[in-house]
């Protein structure tokens, strides 16, 4: 890592550029510094970030991908309805890259220059939602961000000085995202974004502090409002008259509009409580409308956790939904018209499209959420689950996913004073019974197999040694006789015989009996089997029925000393058949086991399948897009 | 992948019952199996003891 020392051109301080490329720093005198390729330091007239609070610091240490990485600085870009950061990072092999963070989002961002240009030909040309072939490859515009204003602390690269600027994320839905900033019309820089969950980046030396509210004053009532997540949030709806407000041009100003306080709010506004671990604080509420002939309506609080960012809880006639947006999302190359999408191999199936008006609102909002004119929402569900696609003109697209979660487990973590709204009806991913098709058929299949795998397994440990296999003959007229076989040793714990009896029956039967005797302690096993086999001819047809063939077992035999005591019975003493073959195996295997087993195990999917076909009738009975 | 199918963060969840029955099932089978039982058979195999049922006092 080359590094050089250089002086402050204001104060005259000994200032120390880490890296070769970063070209921005922040002197402790408070000015900014700039670098120019050749090395030059001249001051610039770009703000430093006041009061920073993120999680991230200069100075932060972090691991990605098995690198070690250090933070030195950041600019802070103020988009149209967000704020996001770019921190400059540097790898311990001397790598710098980004990493990308507001709204609890985090990628990791590497310069590439796999897309010299060609990535300023496609951003001529790029609209939001707009496919295009980069590379050989389809993309997919997400977004285009306009950046109109910049803020830095520490020491950072930035590739151009140039305000606005212009930001295009592009997806081509293999999980592969660019980030293309357009400084200058005609100069794209291209960064390769990988996002990465906040606790993957293992941090260390961040800073514990908390971000102090923008407090001004509602431009109506006069009275105090206080934005907690500011400058995250870039809407309020004031608490005491309901008067609406953006932030434009360094603060909230009113945008004319206000609606009722009686806002019907069933969380606490300013309470905090605990979803999957994370600690947020209730920060916003709003009464949401579908604009559309149902003109359902539904309440959606906005959470907020500094390190986490921004969630919502949306509840709808008592069913309750936590969303959070995904920087990892799926990518619609089918354009409006597709109805399904798979991502990470689960199918999310089309549920509702709508777009929506407020209603009511109160407390602060991560967008302008007063500004939702020209937004399609559309809500593909798997229960639990649904990914929710907003899409607009102003900030592209945007995915949240959401998942249901129970009513009384928030009533245990939020403070609800009127208690947690009663449910009604099914909702859209109450996973009510709810298995996907294809996974009921892959546990049963598996459970299948399970079973199918533990009997082979024990089959091919079994003995399955013949005892005895003797041809035996019938004195002249007698139609019973009895014989003893010799003795024999049985030598597992417990376990089973199989009697295969032969006996050239015509028109005719014959019966054996079968005397298992323990020679030690004379416990008897007894059987009987009979074989019969009959034919003629009747009607024009042949016809028969029996064999001359039959197994018989005995099972559970445990181990010990044995003898047979074997009674064959015929018809008649002068009945031709005169000989039966007797074949006894010891510790057979029994198909039949598995057989029982695999219907037994099978009964519960097949119950299930019908009850969730039944369930998701009624379900689907509130979507537009049912097939019913 | 949180395989306790009773955590409801599981992608097991639904299917908790069902691993439970399937345990039972492959239970019964592989107790069957060693022991020589044939499941669901209703053969005449009768035990007679040497001593009889009761005892003497």
């Amino acid at each position: 890592m080359s590094s050089s020392i250089l002086q402050c051109p204001a104060c005259g301080r000994v200032l120390y550029f880490s890296h070769r490329e970063t070209n921005v720093l922040v002197c402790n005198c408070t000015e900014v510094i700039k670098r120019d390729l050749s090395g030059k330091l001249s001051l610039s007239t770009v703000k430093i970030i006041p009061d920073p609070s993120e999680v991230i610091q200069p100075g932060t240490n972090g691991i990605w991908e098995g690198k070690t990485f250090k933070v030195t600085g950041r600019f802070r870009a103020w988009f149209e309805e967000s704020v996001f950061n770019y921190w400059t990072i540097l790898f311990n092999d001397g790598e710098l890259a980004y990493l990308g963070e507001g709204y609890g989002l985090y990628s990791i961002m590497k310069k590439t220059n796999a897309y010299e240009g060609n990535a300023a030909n496609f951003v001529r040309t790029a609209n939001i939602g707009s496919k295009r072939e980069l590379n050989r490859k389809q993309y997919l515009v997400e977004k285009n961000f306009k950046c109109s204003k910049l803020e830095v602390e520490g020491e950072l690269y930035i590739p151009e000085y140039n305000i606005p600027f212009e930001l295009f994320e592009l997806s081509d839905g293999n999980g592969h995202e660019l980030a293309f900033f357009e400084f200058r019309s005609g100069n794209v820089v291209p960064f390769e974004a990988f996002y990465v969950p906040f606790s993957s980046l293992s941090f260390t030396n961040t800073r514990n502090v908390s971000p102090p509210p923008k407090l001004t004053n509602c431009n109506n009532c006069k009275r105090p409002m206080e934005v907690r997540a500011f400058p995250y949030s870039q809407s309020y709806a004031c608490k005491h008259c309901g008067s609406h407000h953006e932030f434009r041009t360094n603060n909230f100003r009113s945008t004319g509009d206000r609606n009722s306080i009686s806002d019907g709010t069933e969380i606490t506004l300013g309470s905090t409580g605990v979803i999957k671990n994370i600690t947020y604080e209730v920060i916003g509420f709003a009464l949401k409308e579908e604009k559309n002939q149902e003109r359902s309506r539904w309440r959606e609080y906005t959470l907020y956790n500094k390190q986490e960012g921004y969630a919502f809880l949306s509840e709808y006639n008592g069913h309750w939904i936590y969303v959070r947006e995904q920087a990892s999302a799926p990518v619609m190359l089918g354009g409006a018209t597709q109805q399904t999408l798979i991502y990470k191999a689960e199918t999310f199936v089309l549920f509702n499209r709508y777009g929506y008006e407020i209603i009511n609102a109160s407390g602060e909002f991560p967008y302008n959420i007063f500004n939702p004119e020209g937004t399609d929402v559309r809500e593909f569900i798997s229960p639990p689950e649904v990914w929710i696609q907003e899409n607009n003109k102003r900030e592209g697209i945007t995915w949240f996913l959401g998942e249901y979660i129970d009513g009384k487990d928030l009533e245990n973590n939020f403070d609800f004073p009127a208690g947690v709204p009663l449910k009604s009806g099914i909702g859209a991913v109450e996973p009510k019974l709810y298995i996907s098709t294809p996974k009921l058929v892959m546990m049963a299949l598996a459970a299948m197999f399970v079973l199918m795998v533990i009997h082979l397994v024990i089959d091919a440990t079994k003995q399955k040694r013949p005892v005895i296999d003797e041809i035996f003959r019938f004195p002249d007229s007698v139609t019973t006789y009895t014989r003893v076989t010799e003795k024999f040793k049985l030598d597992k714990w417990r376990s089973n015989l199989e009697f295969e009896i032969q006996a050239p029956v015509d028109n005719d039967w014959f019966e054996l009996g079968i005397n298992l005797v323990n020679a030690q302690t004379g416990t008897e096993y007894t059987l009987s089997k009979g074989v019969e086999y009959y034919h003629g001819y009747s009607d024009g047809e042949s016809w028969s029925e029996g064999d001359r063939r039959e197994t018989a077992y005995l099972s559970q035999i445990p181990a010990g000393t044995y003898f047979l005591q074997i009674t064959g019975i015929r018809s008649s003493s002068f009945s031709l058949m005169d000989t039966y073959r007797l074949k006894v195996t010891y510790d057979v295997s029994n198909d039949r086991n598995m057989f029982f087993s695999i219907l037994l195990v099978l009964i519960w999917p097949v119950i299930q399948y019908y009850r969730i076909q039944n369930i998701e009738k009624l379900r689907w009975s509130n979507s537009p897009f049912s097939n019913e | 992948m949180n395989w306790n199918a009773f955590n409801k963060g599981s992608a097991l969840f639904p299917f908790r019952w069902f691993i439970i029955f399937a345990i039972a099932v492959a239970g019964l089978m592989t107790y069957a199996d060693m022991t020589g039982w044939r499941l669901f058979s209703f053969s005449n195999q009768q035990q007679w003891s040497a001593n009889g049922p009761g005892y003497h006092k």
